[in-house]
């Protein structure tokens, strides 16, 4: 469908943004105005401090803004009630951050099915369908694990399995691989775009991450505030082989099972 | 959505379970400190109103039982004059209330003097065989006997007395009096019992003989000055209202042994005062224990409360969470209190508790060496509420701050 694919789900008009520390601004955003299309896969590039947590934050209602307007799926978030902000957290954007994204006394599925529990689906349908979202990120076996029984890269993907379950529509990623080695980082990639390749899901990931801005179909550069580049369709189609996932041909899950499989403790 | 409609969802029920089972070292201290608190509380109490109850009711049984009857004014100056007028009716009045227990009484200062020396006494003259029905007074002879039916002029002394007037048993003792009318009366009495109780009350002061002889020697025959009484506790101040409306007639007072000897009830208030104050104590500290627990591990999960709004959980849920881990580790640690508590009061109960060692003989008022705990469920649910509701408490500031975390920076922070 290609009209699917053009429509925007995040529209950032002059968006500002501006922390003070006493009576010192810290200017975060300066006018930010951008187009986010449905089901795209796009990167946000930018030094330290250019501001790409604080917008992220703001298009998933995490944060307030100073001025501008954000409409993400069609609500206009920053006129939203706290309670709408709740649920439109719930039920529109999966959220993935850098580490420590699990509940520490849950177990892996607990972990994911707790937001399927939130969406009010009973107990036993939600460990079903954070079983399966485990098993989408290779992670099937280990879904009784408890977080620190699981390696960084694994915490990762089950707070992948976690951003998925919900049947978001946008998920947002603020540095996913940053806490990750190379290699983990790399396969934590080409595990988002396979799942951005199967699944109806617009994502948003920020990274310094070259293997991420590879991945992506669009990349957006922040400095200072500012976006400063966009490509839109201008990358190269990621280059399989740079990602060392050369099994792109394959379904997804016999992918997944090539990816992890033998090695379960990455 | 019907999950925003439910005041607890089950999965924050869910979370908090797992998070006290994930911590259980700490659930466990908690709810052990919690329960030992309890419990050590509920054991004082218990220790503490078994004390007062053996207290009481020895200081009744000793000589003055639970209620006296007398003529108006009667307990405040006791004159002859004031004899009861119609006793007839009041041992009726008694008799149709179902209150069989109660002996008259036949009082007056007296002046005791035997060869060597002189005391002064408040002479009773009591009914032999009636007075078991209100007293334990027989119990408490240490040498020779108590009075018996048929008594002539037979005297009972306390030891103190006896012991002043360089008397024993057998010994002829000279009692001195005025009749109602102010006339000198003098009988010769054979002293036939020492009581030696320990009590200052009833070793020093006192002479007891039958009341017949009493009303032979004071020229009153048949007339008597009060009724004694012995009611159970948990009814005396019942009955004693009942029975002063019923002759009011009469010009009586009826009076409970807390209107008599005031200054024992006020003992025991001080006493649960000070009980009241070790309440709040340990209250005190079963906050400051767990609001440590609560507040720690709230700080300890900052990050995860900020991932968990993060992720759709509202702040109510969050402060939800925090309420209904203090709230659980109330409960489990207040059930498991009140069985220890209980526990330890029944099996103390059973064995009692000697304290001889540590009370002297000669501290001891009315109160028995070996002390049996008693459960007293006013003193039981106070305090089981209190240390509830404390606990509840100690949820409620770690809650507040963690609604109002900013889930931004939970995560930064956290
Ligand atoms: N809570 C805050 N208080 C003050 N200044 C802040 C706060 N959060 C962010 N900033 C400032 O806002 C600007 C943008 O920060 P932001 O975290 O969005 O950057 P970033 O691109 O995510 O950086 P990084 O790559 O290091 O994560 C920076 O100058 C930062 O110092
Ligand atoms: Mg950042």
């Amino acid at each position: 469908m290609d009209t699917t694919i053009t429509q925007s789900i995040i529209s950032v008009r002059d968006l500002s943004k501006c922390y003070w520390i006493g009576k010192v601004p810290f200017p975060a955003l300066n006018r930010v105005n951008l187009e986010i299309y449905d089901n795209d896969f796009t990167v946000l590039a930018g030094r330290s401090g250019s501001g790409k947590s604080t917008l992220l934050n703001i298009v998933g209602a995490l944060e307030s803004a100073d001025t501008g307007e954000v409409v993400v799926d069609n609500q206009n978030i920053l006129q939203m009630s706290a309670d709408q902000r709740t649920q439109f957290r719930l039920q529109t954007i999966g959220f993935v951050f850098q580490a420590y994204n699990l509940i520490q006394v849950l177990t892996a599925q607990e972990n994911v099915a707790y937001v399927c529990r939130l969406q009010g689906k009973s107990k036993l349908e939600s460990l079903e369908i954070a079983a399966h979202w485990l098993d989408a990120v290779g992670l099937g076996e280990l879904g009784s694990r408890r977080p620190n029984q699981l390696s960084g890269g694994q915490q990762q993907r089950v707070a992948v399995a976690r951003a998925l379950a919900t049947n978001p529509k946008i998920v947002l990623a603020d540095e996913p691989t940053a806490n990750l080695d190379t290699v983990t980082a790399q396969k934590l990639v080409c595990l988002l775009q396979k799942l951005h390749d199967d699944f109806n899901t617009t994502f948003l990931i920020s990274s310094h991450d070259p293997d991420v801005k590879n991945a992506s179909s669009r990349l957006i550069k922040l400095s200072d505030g500012h976006v400063i580049k966009r490509w839109d369709e201008a990358l190269p189609p990621a280059d399989p082989t740079q990602l060392s996932c050369p099994i792109k041909n394959l379904s997804l899950s016999q992918r997944l099972r090539r990816l992890f499989e033998g090695n379960p403790a990455q | 959505m019907s999950h925003t409609q439910r005041i607890v969802e089950p999965v924050i029920v869910a979370v908090v379970i797992s998070n006290l089972i994930g911590h259980l070292r700490r659930t466990l201290l908690t709810i052990t400190a919690i329960a030992a608190g309890l419990a050590s509380l509920i054991f004082l109490w218990g220790f503490n109103d078994g004390l007062h109850r053996n207290m009481l009711s020895n200081f009744q049984d000793a000589i003055i039982g639970s209620i006296q009857i007398h003529r108006q004014g009667f307990f405040e100056h006791p004159r002859l004059s004031l004899y009861l007028s119609a006793p007839e009716r009041v041992i009726e009045a008694l008799e149709t209330a179902r209150l069989p227990h109660w002996s008259r009484r036949l009082e007056t200062f007296a002046l005791a003097t035997s060869e060597k020396t002189t005391e002064g006494v408040m002479l009773i003259g009591m009914e032999a065989e009636r007075e078991a029905q209100v007293t334990q007074l027989a119990q408490r002879i240490g040498n020779g006997r108590f009075l018996q039916a048929g008594d002539d002029y037979s005297l009972i002394l306390g030891a103190t007395t006896a012991k002043n007037l360089r008397v024993d048993l057998g010994d002829p003792i000279v009692i001195v009096g005025y009749d109602r009318f102010g006339a000198l009366v003098a009988e010769e009495f054979t002293l036939v019992g020492i009581i030696t109780s320990g009590e200052m009350g009833l070793d020093r002061g006192m002479a007891l003989t039958s009341l017949r002889a009493l009303q032979e020697m004071l020229d009153m025959s048949g007339q008597i000055t009060g009724i004694v009484l012995r009611v159970a506790d948990d009814r005396l101040d019942e009955i004693a209202e009942s029975l002063s409306l019923k002759l009011a007639e009469l010009d009586l007072e009826v009076m409970p042994w807390s209107e008599m000897f005031p200054v024992v009830q006020e003992w025991i208030t001080l006493h649960n005062g000070f009980l009241y104050l070790f309440v709040g104590i340990v209250l005190f500290i079963v906050i400051a224990g767990e609001l440590n627990t609560l507040w720690l591990s709230m700080l300890e999960r900052t990050r995860d409360f900020g991932i968990l709004m993060a992720i759709g959980t509202a702040r109510r849920q969050i402060g939800l969470m925090l309420l209904l881990e203090a709230a659980l580790l109330g409960v489990i640690g207040s059930l498991l209190g009140i069985l220890l508590g209980i526990g330890v009061i029944l099996l103390t109960n059973q064995t009692g508790i000697d304290l001889s060692v540590l009370l002297g003989s000669t501290s001891r008022f009315y109160v028995d060496p070996v002390i049996h705990p008693q459960l007293n469920l006013d003193h039981l649910g106070m305090t089981v509420i209190s240390i509830l509701s404390a606990s509840l408490l100690a949820g409620i500031y770690p809650a507040w701050r963690a609604v109002k975390l900013q889930p931004v920076e939970a995560i930064r922070n956290g």
